[in-house]
Formats: structure tokens, C-alpha cells, sequence
């Protein structure tokens, strides 16, 4: 996957090419100008189909702005087909942030939120957390750690990679991420407010749901089963911990 | 059982009147039974009597023949004794002496010319006395033991007693299967009001065949369709209103801030105008902000969920992130209340930039525990709310404490405060700090999220 190259990727934005689905054209013009201050390479889609289309011929961008309502097939749909491919970063600027909303965007595969209208040094600082490499809160990442050994489940920070036996897990760079923070010391319990500064870069007001739903999606891709975690446990209350067996 | 619910009143009616209507039977079946047993038995004493008494005549007629004599030919039953009055003297079967005198009433009454009988008590048992006429002035009396009509009707009450006492809890028993049967579509209602409460507007009545519950039903089902359907009305609403005001501001915002970021390209007559859209923008945005959160909170649209919150780290977290001293809290100790955060730490800040507005600025933050309430006090420096405007700062767009203008408020934050705290389960309320500022106090209920 070429998405790869992401997790050891710059920080800087400066070329860094990012994709805006935006059906409102001011809108969708008024934030090329703003990311293109920036330093962000622009490429710009009215709809999904126009996106998904931009994915097939140019390959994915490094980061995705999407908006949630959209003509056609809407920025859900969006989002769950560019997963099917691509592990890359994407917001959701929507102008709705109603639970309902905000908890499916993060479901279909959606990073993170922002909410119109939004601050330009907002949608940036998140932009960025996103694209942060894995494990750049921790100096000393182990290159390697069994999770599971009775499922052969092996996190490889340095690869980038989290492999059952020979399959490797196609984990989004968050996903990846919150494992890798979550791997820094197994058995640790780790409140979802630290998980939310370490992974996504947000203070005491962030929105919490974010890390529920990633722990979600996690657990889905490496549990054997996702109803009965055994490798990223909910301890109540408090909140996440990853346990080596 | 407590008497003092609709089941308990229905129940204590229903053996009252089970109560009522059994003793009623029971005097009434006891008084006409005792009569009739009585009479039968009085009637036989008179007739028996009767027959003794033309026997002892015919002795007396025969020639020679003593009163004495003519007693002692009568054989009577067992523990009757026998008494006749003849020639002014008193004569017994059992003796010389009569056991008794028969009562002077019946005396009259047999002197007169006719027969009766009577109760009486001799030796502490009951008799009955029958007392016949004679020929030449005599009278025959026959006392005849009236135990056993006594025991007989002795038992014949207790048995009444003891069923009217079973009717009695018979009906109250009734009386609790049938207000049972009564009260279970209202238990159902009660049941199904406080789950539409909690907000889970599917809920309906089940449809009931019963012609006098089904109105009931109908119409109540019908007013969560229509509560259910206006919720949903006023929810799309604002969904539309947030996204239609959204989508522009956006744009605006977005390319004001393009605009000041290339600020020094533009001429210093532009560059003031930008900064007078860019203030106008904020306060447009923050009063969008504010109409919205309110609509939603009427609504019942909360985001975010109810969690356990440390409100002293909340206040903390307000504080810094509003970039005001954190030495303006002052809070003892840690207190744990349920809360949507955002909402809450929102309507802090607003509480405190009220203060800065219109108050002069926060001179205190402070965090008390009173029993199960926790209180938030913010008190400013201004010249404080009189007495007759301390609702009315809670109303929409009540700017009465400052001037429109570039420091003025959206005329929402109090308002907002207000409602969201009400959702909480708490109350904010306007008084005086000690230092002649005013006082905002929030008190929320204390505790874990249910």
C-alpha cells in the first residue's frame, strides 16, 4: 500500500497533498485558499464520485477533508469506500455535530471532527496530530511486541505493521497509533482523555467519543472476538488498557 | 396495607361496605331466628301447661279429691317443676314449697282470665314460665328449663358472627383483586408516560379492546404521536437552521481569516474595515453558537453524554483554557456530579465572561458542597444586579447591564446557563457578592450518573 509511506511521512504540510470533498463551492473555495496558505497541496472533489474518481487516477492523497452531506453518495459513503483502499488520515468538517452524526462518520472510518465553521489554525492542529508518526509521544518505541502469542498477534512499530501469523492487519494510522500508544506499557490502564492528547492532540474538551469509536474499529480488525476483547480491554470507569498474553 | 393509595381506599371501601351489608344480615337473621325459636318454644311451654292444667281441673272435680292429689298425678318432664295456686295457697310438684313464685306481671296477668308465658331466671338458669287460668280463681303455673334455646341461640350467633367477619374479609379481598383489575391500565399509563419521559419516544399504550379503557388509550397514544411528531418537527429544524447558517459563516470565516493572514497586503483603510468584519463575524458566530445550543437544549437535543464530572478539574480546565489565573478558584475539595461536559463547561465560561462584560471582571470562583447539592459562585467587581432584574438577566437578549458594542455579549449566555443547568437538574439563581459585585450561583445535584 502506498499509504505507507504516511507513517514515517514529514511533519511539515509544506506538498503535502490533501483532498477537499466539499459540495458548497465557497466553501470548498474559501478552504483551498486557507490550506493553501498553509503549505497543503489542494486537490478539490464536489461530490463523492468525483473523489473516489480522483482516488482511482492520481492514487490517495496523504490527508482528507470531507464533508458529511453531500449530493449523491454522502460523505459516509465517501468515507467507507475510500477505507476499502486507503489507510490515510480523514477529517470530517461537517456543520451538523449531533451525536448520531459525529459517532457514524467515526464509524464509517473517519480520523476525526471538526465542526463548522471552524478556525483555519483548528482543522491545521488536527491535521497535523493526525499525521503525526506512530509512536512520536514515546522516545523509546520497542521495535517489536507479541500481543497475542496464542494467536500469533505481533505489533511492529519500526514496519509499521501489525501482523496475525503471516496476514498483516490493514489498521488505519490512527488506529495504528492508539495501539502503538496503548503498547507503550501493556497492562497500564490509560484514560481515554490521555488517549485523546497523546493520539489526536486534544485537551480536557475533547470530544471522547472519538476514542470509543477507534477503540471500536480496533478491536474489530485485531480481537478474534470483538465482543469478548482480550488484547484492548475497557476497564470501567477509567478506561483503556492493552494486555500482553 | 396502606389505606392511603387508590387501592388501599378501594380495598377499605369494599369491606366497609362488606362489613356493613354482613352484620346487617346477621342482626337481622339473628333477631328473626331467636324470635321464631323463642315463640315455638313458648307456645309448646303454654300448650303443654295448658293440657297439664285441664288435667289437674278434672282431679279437682272428683269428689274428696286434694290439690295435693291432683298435682301429684301429673308426671312431668325432667327439671319441670309444677306450681298451683289453690284456694290462696301455693302447692309444688316437688314439695310444699314452690321452687318459685311465678312474676307478679303474669300473676296479673293469669288472675285476669288469661294464659301467658315468660322468662324468668331462677337459681341463675333460665326458665320459661307458663301460667294458666283455673276454675274458682286458681291458677296452674309450669316451669320448664330453657337452656338448650339459650345455647341454641347462643351458637346461632356465634356462626353469624364469624361469616359476617369472612364477608368482611372477603370483600376487602375483592375489594383489592377488583382495584387491581381497576388500576392496571393506569399502572401501564404510568408506566409508559415515564418512559416517554426518559426519552424514549417509541413508547406507546398497547391497544385494549375494553370499550371503557380504549378512549383512554386512543387519546393518549394519539398525544405521543403528536408530542412525538413535533419533537421531530423542531429537532429537523434545527438541524436545517444549524446547517443553512453554518455552510455560509464558514465561508466567511474561512476566508476572513485568509484575508488576515495577508493583512499587511491590504491598505490601512481595508485593513480596518477587515477588522471590523472579522469582530462582527466572532460575535455573529458566538451568537449563532448560542441560539443553536439553546434551540437544542428546549428541544431536548443534548450532545454529549451524561458522565461523572470532577467539577473542580472542570473549573480548573475553564480557567485555563479561558486564560484567566487559576488562584481565582477556590475549591476545597473534590466533588463528583453527572453532567454533559461540554455543555456544562460552556456554561461556565459563559458565566464568567458575563462577569467580565457587565461585572468588572471575576473576582471569585468558588466551589462549595452543601448535603447533596454542589454550588459554583462566580462573583464580579461591578455594581451588581438589582433586586428587581435578577430574573429578568436570564431572559433572551436581556442586555440591560451594557451597551451593545464591540465587548458586548450575544444577549444568550445567561440564558443559556439557565437551561442548561435546568437540564441538569440544578438551578442558577442572582444575588450580591460581598464586595457590592454580583453573585452567580449554580447549584447542581451531587452524585454518580444513573
Amino acid at each position: 500500500m502506498v499509504v505507507l509511506a504516511g507513517r514515517f511521512g514529514s511533519m511539515g504540510p509544506v506538498g503535502v497533498r490533501l483532498l477537499i470533498v466539499e459540495d458548497d463551492d465557497r466553501v470548498r473555495a474559501s478552504l483551498r485558499l486557507a490550506l493553501e496558505d498553509e503549505g497543503y497541496t489542494i486537490t478539490e472533489a464536489p461530490d463523492a464520485e468525483t473523489a473516489l474518481d480522483s482516488l482511482n487516477r492520481l492514487g490517495p492523497p496523504e490527508v482528507m477533508v470531507v464533508d458529511l452531506m453531500l449530493g449523491g453518495m454522502d460523505g459516509f459513503g465517501c468515507i467507507r469506500q475510500v477505507r476499502r483502499t486507503s489507510d490515510l488520515p480523514i477529517i470530517v468538517v461537517s456543520a451538523r455535530a449531533d451525536t448520531h452524526d459525529v459517532v457514524a462518520a467515526l464509524e464509517a472510518g473517519a480520523d476525526d471532527y471538526v465542526t463548522k465553521p471552524f478556525e483555519i489554525k483548528e482543522i491545521t492542529a488536527r491535521l497535523r496530530a493526525l499525521r503525526r508518526r506512530a509512536g512520536a509521544s514515546g522516545p523509546s518505541a520497542v521495535p517489536e511486541v507479541v500481543l497475542d502469542a496464542e494467536t500469533g498477534l505481533v505489533l511492529s512499530q519500526h514496519a509499521g505493521t501489525v501482523r496475525r501469523g503471516d496476514e498483516e492487519l490493514h489498521l488505519t494510522l490512527t488506529e495504528f497509533r492508539l495501539l502503538c500508544e496503548l503498547a507503550e506499557e501493556p497492562g497500564r490502564v490509560l484514560s481515554r482523555q490521555a488517549l485523546l492528547s497523546r493520539v489526536w492532540d486534544r485537551g480536557f474538551f475533547g470530544d471522547e467519543r472519538i476514542v470509543d469509536v477507534h477503540v471500536r474499529r480496533l478491536r474489530t480488525k485485531i480481537e478474534t472476538d470483538p465482543s469478548e476483547p482480550r488484547t484492548v480491554v475497557t476497564v470501567r470507569g477509567l478506561g483503556y488498557r492493552l494486555d500482553v498474553r | 396495607m396502606s389505606v392511603s393509595g387508590l387501592r388501599g381506599r378501594v380495598m377499605l371501601t369494599f369491606a366497609v361496605g362488606g362489613a356493613l351489608l354482613s352484620l346487617l344480615m346477621a342482626v337481622a337473621v339473628f333477631a328473626i331466628s331467636r324470635g321464631y325459636l323463642t315463640e315455638q318454644r313458648e307456645r309448646s311451654a303454654e300448650r303443654l301447661a295448658a293440657a297439664d292444667a285441664d288435667f289437674i281441673a278434672s282431679r279437682l272435680a272428683v269428689p274428696g279429691a286434694t290439690a295435693e292429689q291432683a298435682l301429684a298425678f301429673v308426671d312431668p318432664p325432667k327439671e319441670t317443676s309444677l306450681v298451683l295456686e289453690h284456694d290462696g295457697r301455693w302447692l309444688s310438684a316437688s314439695g310444699d314449697e314452690p321452687p318459685d313464685l311465678p312474676p307478679d306481671s303474669l300473676r296479673r296477668m293469669v288472675a285476669a282470665g288469661e294464659s301467658g308465658v315468660l322468662p324468668v331466671t331462677v337459681q341463675d338458669r333460665p326458665y320459661l314460665v307458663a301460667g294458666v287460668p283455673m276454675a274458682g280463681g286458681s291458677a296452674y303455673y309450669e316451669f320448664t328449663p330453657a337452656v338448650e334455646l339459650q345455647a341454641t341461640i347462643r351458637v346461632l350467633g356465634t356462626v353469624l358472627i364469624l361469616s359476617a367477619l369472612a364477608a368482611t374479609g372477603g370483600a376487602a379481598l375483592l375489594g383489592r383483586w377488583a382495584s387491581g383489575r381497576v388500576l392496571a391500565p393506569l399502572r401501564a399509563l404510568s408506566g409508559t408516560a415515564s418512559s416517554i419521559a426518559s426519552g424514549n419516544l417509541d413508547s406507546r399504550l398497547p391497544e385494549d379492546n375494553d370499550r371503557d379503557l380504549s378512549p383512554m388509550v386512543r387519546s393518549f397514544n394519539a398525544m405521543v404521536d403528536s408530542l412525538q411528531s413535533r419533537i421531530a418537527r423542531e429537532r429537523r429544524f434545527v438541524g436545517d437552521v444549524t446547517h443553512e447558517l453554518r455552510t455560509p459563516l464558514t465561508t466567511l470565516v474561512t476566508s476572513v481569516q485568509v484575508m488576515e493572514r495577508h493583512a499587511e497586503e491590504l491598505p490601512e483603510r481595508s485593513r480596518r474595515a477587515l477588522s471590523l468584519v472579522s469582530g462582527e463575524l466572532d460575535h455573529l458566530r458566538g451568537m449563532l453558537e448560542d441560539l443553536l445550543d439553546l434551540a437544542r437544549a428546549e428541544a431536548g437535543l443534548h450532545s454529549g453524554e451524561v458522565e461523572a464530572l470532577e467539577l473542580r478539574e472542570l473549573l480548573a480546565n475553564v480557567l485555563s483554557v479561558t486564560g484567566r489565573p487559576a488562584d481565582l478558584l477556590d475549591a476545597p475539595a473534590e466533588v463528583v456530579v453527572p453532567g454533559r461536559k461540554l455543555a456544562l463547561v460552556r456554561a461556565m465560561t459563559n458565566l464568567l465572561d458575563n462577569a467580565d462584560r457587565h461585572g468588572g471582571g471575576v473576582t471569585a470562583l468558588r466551589l462549595r458542597v452543601t448535603g447533596s447539592r454542589a454550588a459554583v459562585e462566580v462573583d464580579d467587581d461591578g455594581p451588581g444586579v438589582p433586586p428587581e432584574e435578577r430574573d429578568r438577566v436570564f431572559a433572551r437578549f436581556a442586555t440591560g447591564r451594557g451597551a451593545r458594542g464591540s465587548s458586548a455579549g450575544t444577549g444568550l449566555g445567561l440564558a443559556l446557563v439557565a437551561e442548561t443547568v435546568a437540564a441538569h437538574g440544578g438551578n442558577v439563581h442572582c444575588g450580591d457578592s460581598p464586595t457590592g459585585g454580583a453573585r452567580f450561583t449554580v447549584t447542581l445535584p451531587v452524585g454518580e450518573p444513573r
